[in-house]
């Protein structure tokens, strides 16, 4: 985790993607988003949020909501474990916490590799995802960051 | 662009002035006149205002500020024996506001560019009827620039006792902006002079290379000895040399510099051009050392002064002001926000569980050292953002002079406690609902004539109090009116009439009545405004108040007046709670909240047929909020006997919550759900806030206005 914080804070970010599982697929997202890797710390229950809102954390002084992509994603809940991480986005001025099951890698993917949902033919693409990159360590469906973040 | 410093400074500068300027005015007015003082100070104000905004390339205000200094140029040198005060403090404020607008527009980001036609010709109105009463020859438009050519025919500049001071700077090469700091430079110099000219004559205009070149030129006349201007161009930056040459006229005699100072100033003609009659004066970089030994004394004593009046120049303020330093207030906020964290740093790593069971003498005595001088720091960080109350008071004179003029009422202000601090946050939102309640006083309060006054066996003129005072941990502030006072029955027929009666009349003490006006639906509506005499405004006077965290309560008396109370925290900082747990989770209670906590006795629950549990306490009857089913958290403890009461109360009203356990006492730094939460869903019902506790771990608000309303 250490290293991968370290490749996120070092400079260049170009092309990078961090990828992650939820469930059985694994997912990217542009590295320019990516704060930091954390792992699950104690979440202080909010009443009358959606049930994908899990509540705040203390992100070293700083109040952070905390998000559960799996449940985000109208995916089974599962108990929280050891590779369970929490990745710090931040987007305007907020910064949020998105609770993933496991973390991957940070990999380089060319605009080449990356193609447009629409072009798959597995019916309605999910509004979540915004392309569908393929790698040399297999598919990895990118999200849409801001609609995930959205109140929709 | 609002991060600009010379903007912050000239935004901070120019609010300060015009609020000064407010208060010289309005204190005028009151004196029925203006003295010596006043019309100077005006003159220094409205000269700054000029400056600094011509610098800063705003059009409108400087223009406007040049004319009404000019005005009080005339006042001052002419001393008309007749002047309308009236007008001229009706031109000021006028033009006071008009600087508040364009301020306002500068702050916003947007240009400067209002209109200031209607002003400049009420002044020049005004100038005419001055200057013809005044039966002097010059026509109100030559009155307007002060400078040289009036001097050089009249003798007036060296005869009054002025000196003539010329002075060439040369600028350090490669400086740049020779001009500004040539402006700036000349700009201080006027504080202290009658009349300054340079050479080149604009210096706003792109003449950087001619003063590289030949160095500026100032000449100036002024009262003011020559070690000051002296000391004033040597505090400018970036000048590589200066001569300053003194010259009360034409003195033949080529005596030693600083005792041609020392001349009385017989002779009329002013030099027209530094021509050095008098040997200049090279001032070194070690000032004074170049003077004969002699030389203080006559420096010391120039001229003559025309008046008292005129030695303000190189008044006490200066010095005063070398005492306080402007703070952005967001730094303050920073700091502030920085230092809760820090406290609560601290008592992570004092109590850390780590270090439960061990024998840690030098830990115990170093952390007992942190925890002190953390307090301390924390002390001082909190008295850094409390303001005296004062201008905000004063700012409440001119809202009482101006509705009174609109009005026709006569009316006093008298200000009492004005010394009484307060959170800066605080003091930012008390303007508006202050103003509201005085113009509600005004307009509905007070009777409308003396005759009815009179009547009533009262002052002719009204009276409206304002005080400030402390009590425990709040802020008071009152606002009494000896008016009409309230009439209770009407507010009674329009509570029933929209519905806010929903108990038998005689079940209301007057004070409740009286809370219906600030009720929105009651005040919008005008025809309340007629009948009950009150009502304008009042729930935005609320809602403002509520926002800091207080309270608003209203007082009458028939016939006598009413009073306005309002209550507000010292500071929104910090708040001392009683921590509770529900479940897993934990929350805090304001500790001022909290009535008491009691361990319920099962045969005092009242279940009402809609399920409403409530208990009878003390021979009243409390409804009851059960927190874990109110914030839907899973616990063991279900069973009133099980769990413990906690009556919280505000503003009189009540209510049990029920929770699992009392944990312990928290100092909690109040901090807001994140937006993230609430642009989603608003504001949580329940919920004030969240803070970090000393363990780290985050803990819920509760929001016992909500709760108990």
């Amino acid at each position: 985790m250490d290293e991968l914080n370290e490749m996120i804070t070092s400079g260049e970010t170009q092309g990078m993607y961090l990828t992650f599982s939820v469930g059985d697929e694994e997912y990217g997202m542009e590295i320019d988003y990516v704060m930091e890797i954390i792992q699950v710390s104690p979440i202080t229950e909010v009443p009358d949020v959606p049930h994908y809102i899990k509540g705040l954390i203390n992100l070293r002084g700083k109040i952070t909501p905390v998000m559960d992509v799996r449940l985000r994603f109208n995916k089974p809940p599962r108990e929280y474990d050891e590779r369970t991480s929490i990745i710090v986005v931040s987007q305007d001025d907020n910064t949020i916490g998105l609770i993933i099951d496991t973390i991957r890698d940070v990999l380089t993917i060319e605009d080449s590799q990356i193609g447009d949902p629409a072009g798959i033919k597995t019916g309605t693409p999910n509004r979540y995802i915004k392309s569908i990159a393929r790698t040399d360590h297999g598919n990895k469906l990118i999200i849409h960051l801001e609609r995930v973040l959205s109140d929709h | 662009m609002a991060n600009d410093p010379m903007l912050d400074m000239f935004i901070y500068e120019n609010v300060q002035l015009t609020e000064r300027l407010e208060e010289i005015l309005i204190e005028c007015e009151n004196l029925g006149g203006f003295t010596e003082e006043h019309v100077n100070e005006i003159f220094r104000i409205m000269h700054t205002i000029k400056g600094s905004s011509a610098m800063m390339e705003y059009e409108p205000i400087a223009t406007l500020g040049h004319h009404i200094e000019d005005m009080f140029f005339y006042i001052r040198e002419h001393h008309p024996t007749t002047l309308n005060s009236d007008e001229i403090a009706d031109i000021c404020l006028n033009a006071v506001d008009f600087f508040k607008q364009e301020v306002a527009k500068i702050q916003a980001g947007g240009p400067s560019d209002g209109d200031t036609t209607a002003h400049l010709t009420r002044i020049e109105a005004f100038m005419a009827t001055l200057t013809n009463k005044g039966g002097t020859p010059a026509p109100a438009a030559e009155a307007s620039p002060p400078p040289a050519p009036e001097t050089a025919e009249s003798p007036a500049a060296s005869s009054n006792g002025l000196n003539c001071y010329h002075c060439t700077i040369i600028f350090d090469d490669g400086c740049k902006m020779e001009n500004i700091r040539a402006y700036q430079i000349a700009n201080t110099l006027a504080d202290y002079a009658e009349t300054i000219e340079t050479v080149p004559a604009d210096l706003l205009d792109d003449c950087a290379d001619e003063i590289v070149a030949n160095g500026v030129t100032i000449t100036m006349y002024s009262d003011t000895p020559i070690d000051v201007i002296r000391s004033i161009i040597s505090e400018a930056l970036f000048i590589k040399h200066f001569e300053l040459s003194g010259d009360a006229g034409k003195v033949s005699a080529p005596a030693p510099a600083p005792a041609v100072l020392a001349e009385p100033p017989v002779v009329s003609e002013p030099p027209p051009i530094p021509k050095m009659e008098v040997p200049p004066m090279q001032v070194s970089p070690i000032p004074a050392a170049a003077m004969p030994a002699g030389g203080a004394e006559p420096v010391s004593a120039p001229a003559p002064k025309r008046t008292a009046a005129d030695e303000i120049p190189v008044s006490p303020v200066s010095e005063i002001k070398q005492n306080f330093i402007s703070v952005n207030v967001e730094k303050l906020d920073k700091l502030m926000d920085l230092m809760g964290e820090i406290v609560i740093s601290v008592s992570m790593v004092v109590n850390n569980t780590d270090l439960t069971g061990l024998q840690l003498d030098n830990f115990e005595k170093a952390s007992a050292q942190l925890l002190k001088n953390t307090g301390e720091l924390q002390g001082i960080i909190m008295s850094v953002r409390m303001l005296p109350i004062s201008s905000t008071f004063h700012k409440m004179s001119r809202i009482v002079r101006d509705t009174s003029k609109k009005l026709g009422k006569e009316a006093e202000l008298i200000i009492l406690g004005e010394e009484t601090e307060v959170d800066k946050n605080i003091i930012d939102n008390l303007s508006d609902p202050l103003m509201h309640i005085i113009r509600n006083s005004m307009d509905h309060g007070l009777e409308d004539n003396r005759e009815e006054r009179i009547n009533s066996g009262k002052n002719p003129v009204g009276r409206i109090v304002l005080e400030a005072r402390n009590s425990g941990s709040d802020v008071i502030i009152s606002c009494t009116d000896d008016g009409r006072g309230l009439n209770r029955d009407k507010i009674v027929d329009k509570a029933k009439a929209v519905g806010l009666m929903t108990r038998p009349d005689n079940e209301y003490t007057d004070k409740d009545i009286y809370q219906f006006i600030m009720n929105a639906g009651f005040s919008t509506n005008d025809t309340v405004t007629e009948l009950s005499g009150r009502g304008v405004g009042m729930d935005v006077v609320k809602k403002n108040i509520e926002k800091v965290g207080g309270t608003v309560d209203l007082d009458s008396t028939p016939g006598q007046g009413m009073t306005v109370n309002i209550r507000i925290p010292l500071t929104l900082a910090i708040l001392a709670s009683i921590e509770i747990s529900v479940g897993k989770n934990n929350y805090l209670i304001p500790t001022l909240n909290i009535r008491e906590a009691f361990k319920p006795n099962m045969d005092d629950i009242v279940i009402d047929p809609d399920g409403k549990e409530m208990i009878m306490y003390r021979g009243e009857c409390f409804s009851i909020v059960r927190l874990h089913q109110l914030f839907n958290v899973e616990t063991d403890v279900t069973n009133f006997q099980d769990g413990i009461m906690i009556m919280i109360e505000d503003d009189d009203y009540m209510t049990c919550v029920f929770a699992d356990l009392m944990v312990g006492e928290q100092q909690a730094v109040v901090k807001p759900i994140p937006s993230f939460i609430t642009e989603r869903i608003g504001d949580i019902y329940g919920i004030a806030g969240c803070t970090l506790l000393g363990d780290g771990s985050i803990s819920l608000i509760i929001d016992v206005k909500s709760l108990t309303h």
